[in-house]
């Protein structure tokens, strides 16, 4: 039974993929055509085909249009995910956007901008710079779009090529849809750039009015939506533009309607002349109504839209308030906005149609419906004074029909309508003390309450009433507890009889020692004190006259409101949300030192994508790269030191924990020693003239066979630093910090020294190596500082670099004679060659053997450099004299130069 | 089945496309050699970022030349290429003197290619319009040309501007890849080819009268038969 068993390991069987590789390769050209087919079949449901990007690409060159958009479609999918490969796709581009045949051009170039590759990008410029200028408008007007594309990509790119000059001359372009596109992708590239990208002036005004009778609907939307953040200089203007927009308000495309409804609001705020204004109004009229006969969706949003212009400029449709009735199959979405506008439209005039179809919609069958429709006859109640009873007597009917929610909505919006009318319509009390048994929503409830309190003493059996509600307090919501509580101290103050005295005792004592809720029992205490101490006083505070209310609900800031008109048309019109608040896009910042914000430290966790971080993210991205779970607790990103005992007691685990995790144990960091010895004086990196007060020293050190940089802050200004950080950019070595900077609030004039940890190759950078490392501190004072400081690469030799003589000449011999650089160190000098090899050995650059030779003195030393990349050195120098030769052999060449400056550094 | 039979007479009567790579450093005249062998006349060129491939006919051979980049950057792709090539044209800039050794070194690594072992080798020194440029045995000698033994090669001078070589190299490559079947063999395997196919088609047709007939005699002659086929 064993022994055959393995040929279940083995099939003759290729699977999917090498069989569509195969047949991608295949001479013929229908087969390979059909292999594409599968590709992109397969691809579209998911499966992924991305290793055959290669074979797929190679099928690019072909005469065959069909396949050539197969191969397109395969590309914009996949790029992404084979960066590198997608080079291969480049002159195919490039030879594409030449062709003979337009369209071919402007796929090429359409398909260029789908790539989001960072790498190809670059040799896309000139194809696209070409397209820009074609002679064909289809590929222009797909190269402006494409140009929009680009930036989102690479901004820089777009504006050293100047593409969006060329961009903008397209706006003067004769084919209306290459200015549509044009100005479609400048609108684009606004919304990301903070700088202002494109203003249309008076002249490109002209050309946009001219372009815009001409071109496709939605270039037509494209530009009015331009076209209304245009602010035109008088009213004159203003009008004239208006002019010639109003012909695309009865266009059939409901979004074009909807932009030049926008755009003709925003151009009628300039407009003075009321004439003018009253005509325009009447012409926005018959569009925006044509909108309410197209598919519900739709309805949906041009009602959300219609919603914000009555807001504005209720006179539009002031008289249109019969297409806002409820139609029976209206979906519930639809009416409920139509119930929004028409109480936004309700005027004394139409109140009693409106009424009569409120009142319809109370009887109909969906309860979110008929709450909604009698809450609106209150609404309407309270917008109008003149109509309040006429409402009232409707909603008295609707309590008479006893449908439970009608009843209870009802009681609630009365309770308003008292509110707003107090004194007027207390005769109808009675007949809501007859409903009082049905109630069972908390609103209601609470609103019910609300009445009787505060109409105690109209009510004779006010106290009844209540008490019927009290036996059940303590189950009650929080809402009714606190209006019983209210409502029976009302009713005490009015009516100091024994009963109501009784009541009060009860409510007080279930209100404050029966209950967990904190606001009730505050609030019963306040009482209880009021009415001990001194219930003249309570009378005035409790029964104290009330503000009338007005009808606000549902109503937009004039400010939010503007914003909102201006967005017109778009998703933050059907929200009535400003884009900010759900549209979360980069707006490319210009990094500028004192603005730049540290991103929340312990939360990104990613050492890659700023360059300047807390110190506590740099501690916290290498941990989030292992799947400790101990390593996602939040580091404390600054110790909470005292001024006496602060560097004494630092927050230990920061250290142990990265030393846990980077393997590091050996290199633990000594946490109780973080004042550095005084060693020599460090070099000045930021002088107290330039830190307003605050100078930096530093340099990097080796200490124990691990990297600390020596840094000593001093205080000279007249105030108290502290909440200091420190975050490292990415440097050649990858330095960063491995904790945070332990530096305790410095009084004025005082200084702090400090030995901090430091680990490598954590965000290393790109490019040839260099020794430049740059430094940012911070401090909860000051702005954040930026000083260079030098990596001297002697810093890096390891302990073990040591070499024997055999092992030195072998592995000097091994290495090619063309890993040799030699550099004379002018200023360098060797006074005594011991004194100097004992120099060397303190920094772990290790003496191997000495000869003489003419006069001078040769040293072979070798020393290990990170990454234990060996250094092989050999140094030429007569003692006593300056001027050293100094050569090196090592197999990282690029190191060589900071190599030199060591060394050049330790013989001076 | 028709459509099964057509692919096999094209496949021995169509001219089968050979594959072939023209690989070389960057600047070294690849691309306006395709578009040469392809049109005939001198193209100007932007360098190759990815490839370019034209079937070029040349007498009565098909070629489907493959043009890649040599630009150092894309030169690790070029193996993405090399499965089933028939022929390598290895493209040197002869005038280049300084870039000879990497030329060189690219050129062995090329030819250490598993994928590649099969194919023949054929060298341009090219841009030979040029003044100082080195004449093949120049060349034959920087690129090591010698040191191959298990696979045929040769070495042309050629100028693509001037249009001087190509096409006696082609002429080469069709001498020493003798792949393709002479008519006369062409037109004995096609008769093989009819006559199964007729014997098959007879075949089918039999069973299935034979189906036809056991069908009618009920239910168990059928799954029989179902057997038997």
């Amino acid at each position: 039974m064993s022994g055959h068993d393995s040929k279940y390991f083995s099939t003759t069987k290729k699977g999917e993929i090498p069989e569509l590789k195969e047949e991608l390769n295949s001479q013929y050209k229908d087969k390979k055509k059909d292999a594409v087919k599968k590709v992109i079949a397969a691809m579209t449901v998911g499966k992924d085909v991305s290793s055959l990007f290669t074979d797929v690409v190679n099928c690019m060159q072909t005469e065959n249009l069909e396949l050539k958009k197969l191969v397109y479609l395969y590309l914009i999918n996949y790029a992404k995910s084979n960066p590198d490969l997608a080079i291969l796709a480049v002159n195919t581009f490039v030879k594409d956007s030449q062709d003979p045949n337009p369209l071919i051009r402007a796929l090429a170039v359409r398909t260029m901008g789908c790539i989001r590759v960072d790498k190809i990008t670059e040799y896309l410029c000139d194809p696209l710079q070409r397209c820009l200028k074609d002679d064909d408008p289809y590929v222009r007007k797909t190269a402006a779009i494409c140009v929009a594309k680009l930036y989102d990509i690479n901004a820089e790119l777009v504006e050293d090529r100047g593409f969006l000059d060329t961009l903008k001359d397209l706006i003067s372009d004769n084919n209306p849809m290459v200015v549509a596109n044009a100005v479609a992708a400048l609108a684009e590239i606004q919304e990301t750039s903070a700088r202002p990208i494109f203003e249309i002036t008076s002249q490109t005004l002209s050309k946009l009015l001219t372009a815009l009778n001409e071109c496709t609907e939605w270039g037509q939307v494209f530009i009015l939506d331009a076209l209304s953040t245009y602010k035109a200089a008088d009213a004159l203007e203003a009008e004239n533009i208006v002019e010639r927009v109003t012909p695309r308000l009865q266009h059939a495309n409901c979004a074009v309607v909807l932009s030049a409804v926008k755009m003709i609001l925003q151009q009628m705020e300039l407009i003075t002349s009321t004439d003018v204004v009253r005509n325009l109004c009447k012409k926005m009229a018959p569009p925006l109504v044509t909108l309410l006969s197209a598919e519900p969706e739709l309805q949906y949003v041009a009602l959300r839209n219609i919603s914000l212009i009555v807001q504005k400029r209720p006179t539009i449709l002031a008289h249109e308030i019969k297409v806002f009735f409820c139609k029976y199959n209206d979906p519930i979405y639809v009416k409920m906005e139509k119930l929004e506008i028409m109480i936004k439209l309700a005027s004394d005039r139409n109140i009693d149609q409106v009424l009569l179809e409120f009142k319809e919609y109370a009887t109909e069958v969906d309860v979110d419906f008929v709450r909604k429709a009698v809450r609106a006859i209150g609404r309407c109640a309270i917008k109008l004074e003149r109509a309040a009873e006429r409402c009232i007597s409707v909603l008295l009917e609707l309590i008479k029909v006893k449908v439970n929610y009608v009843v209870q909505e009802a009681i609630i919006v009365i309770k308003d309508i008292f509110r707003r009318y107090p004194n007027t319509y207390e005769s109808i009390i009675a007949t809501l003390c007859e409903s009082l048994d049905t109630l069972d929503e908390p609103e209601a409830k609470a609103s019910m309450i609300w009445i009787i309190g505060e109409y105690a003493e109209r009510i004779d059996n006010a106290d009844e009433l209540l008490e019927s509600f009290l036996e059940s307090f303590p189950e009650e919501q929080a809402m009714v507890q606190l209006q019983l509580l209210t409502a029976t101290v009302k009713l005490f103050l009015k009516k100091p009889t024994e009963g109501p005295q009784q009541m009060i005792q009860v409510v007080l004592n279930n209100a404050t020692m029966e209950t967990d809720n904190p606001d009730l029992r505050d609030r019963a205490y306040i009482y209880w004190r009021l009415l001990s101490t001194d219930p003249e006083a309570a009378k005035d505070v409790v029964l104290a006259e009330k503000p009338v209310i007005s009808d606000d609900s549902n109503s937009l800031e004039p400010s939010l409101l503007d914003e909102l008109l201006g967005n017109i048309a778009t998703l933050s019109s059907v929200y009535h949300k400003l884009p900010e608040a759900f549209v979360s896009r980069a707006k490319l910042t210009f990094a500028r030192p004192d603005d730049e914000e540290y991103p929340a430290a312990v939360e990104t966790g990613n050492s890659e994508s700023p360059s300047y971080e807390v110190d506590g993210a740099a501690a916290t991205s290498s941990q989030s790269f292992t799947s400790h779970e101990t390593a996602r607790q939040p580091v404390p990103v600054a110790a909470a030191p005292t001024p006496s005992s602060a560097p004494a007691s630092p927050p230990a685990p920061v250290p142990d924990l990265l030393g846990d995790l980077l393997g590091l144990d050996n290199a633990l960091v000594p946490v109780d020693q973080p004042i550095a010895p005084s060693g020599p004086p460090l070099p000045v990196l930021l002088p107290s003239t330039t830190g307003q007060g605050l100078q930096i020293s530093a340099q990097l050190v080796r200490r124990d066979g691990q990297v600390f940089y020596n840094l000593l802050l001093e205080n000279n200004s007249q105030v108290v630093l502290d909440g200091f950080m420190i975050q490292f950019n990415k440097n050649t070595f990858g330095l960063a910090a491995a904790g945070p900077l332990q530096i305790p609030p410095l009084l004025p004039q005082d200084s702090a020294r400090t030995l901090l940890p430091m680990v490598m190759f954590q965000n290393l950078s790109t490019g040839p190596p260099n020794t430049l490392l740059q430094v940012a501190v911070k401090n909860n004072q000051q702005p954040v500082w930026y000083f260079n400081d030098k990596i001297s690469l002697h810093v890096f030799f390891s302990e073990d670099g040591r070499m024997e003589r055999a092992n030195f000449l072998e592995t000097w011999k091994s290495l090619p004679d063309s890993n040799e650089v030699a550099k004379d160190l002018s200023s360098a000098i060797i006074h005594s060659i011991d004194s100097t090899v004992e120099n060397f050995a303190a920094t772990n650059v290790f003496f191997v053997a000495k000869r003489r030779n003419a006069n001078k003195d040769i040293l072979y030393m070798s020393a290990k450099g990170p990454r234990g990349i060996p250094f092989l050195i050999e140094l030429t120098a007569s003692v006593g004299a300056p001027g050293v030769k100094c050569a090196v052999k090592t197999p990282s060449l690029e190191m060589a130069p900071l190599l030199f400056d060591a060394m050049e550094a330790l013989l001076k | 089945m028709g459509i099964l039979f057509t692919r096999m007479l094209s496949s021995i009567f169509g001219n089968r496309e050979a594959r072939i790579l023209v690989l070389g450093l960057d600047n070294a005249g690849k691309t306006t050699i395709l578009y040469r062998l392809q049109m005939g006349e001198v193209v100007s060129t932007i360098p190759t970022i990815g490839f370019n491939v034209e079937t070029v006919q040349y007498n009565n051979i098909k070629l489907q030349v493959w043009d890649l980049g040599g630009q150092t950057s894309i030169r690790p792709y070029w193996r993405c290429y090399f499965p089933n090539t028939q022929a390598i044209i290895y493209v040197v800039d002869s005038s280049d003197t300084d870039r000879l050794v990497i030329a060189k070194e690219e050129f062995h690594a090329i030819l250490e290619e598993d994928e590649l072992k099969g194919s023949v080798v054929l060298v341009y020194a090219n841009k030979q319009d040029l003044p100082g440029a080195l004449d093949d045995a120049a060349i034959t000698e920087a690129l090591e040309l010698h040191k191959i033994k298990n696979r045929q090669w040769a070495i042309f001078k050629t100028s693509a501007i001037k249009g001087e070589g190509l096409f006696e190299g082609l002429d080469w490559y069709r001498t020493a890849t003798p792949i393709y079947p002479s008519s006369c063999e062409k037109a004995l395997m096609a008769m093989i080819l009819i006559g199964a196919y007729l014997t098959l088609g007879f075949l089918a047709l039999a069973v299935r009268l034979h189906v036809v007939f056991i069908a009618g005699s009920g239910d168990r002659g059928v799954r029989e038969v179902s057997y038997f086929i």
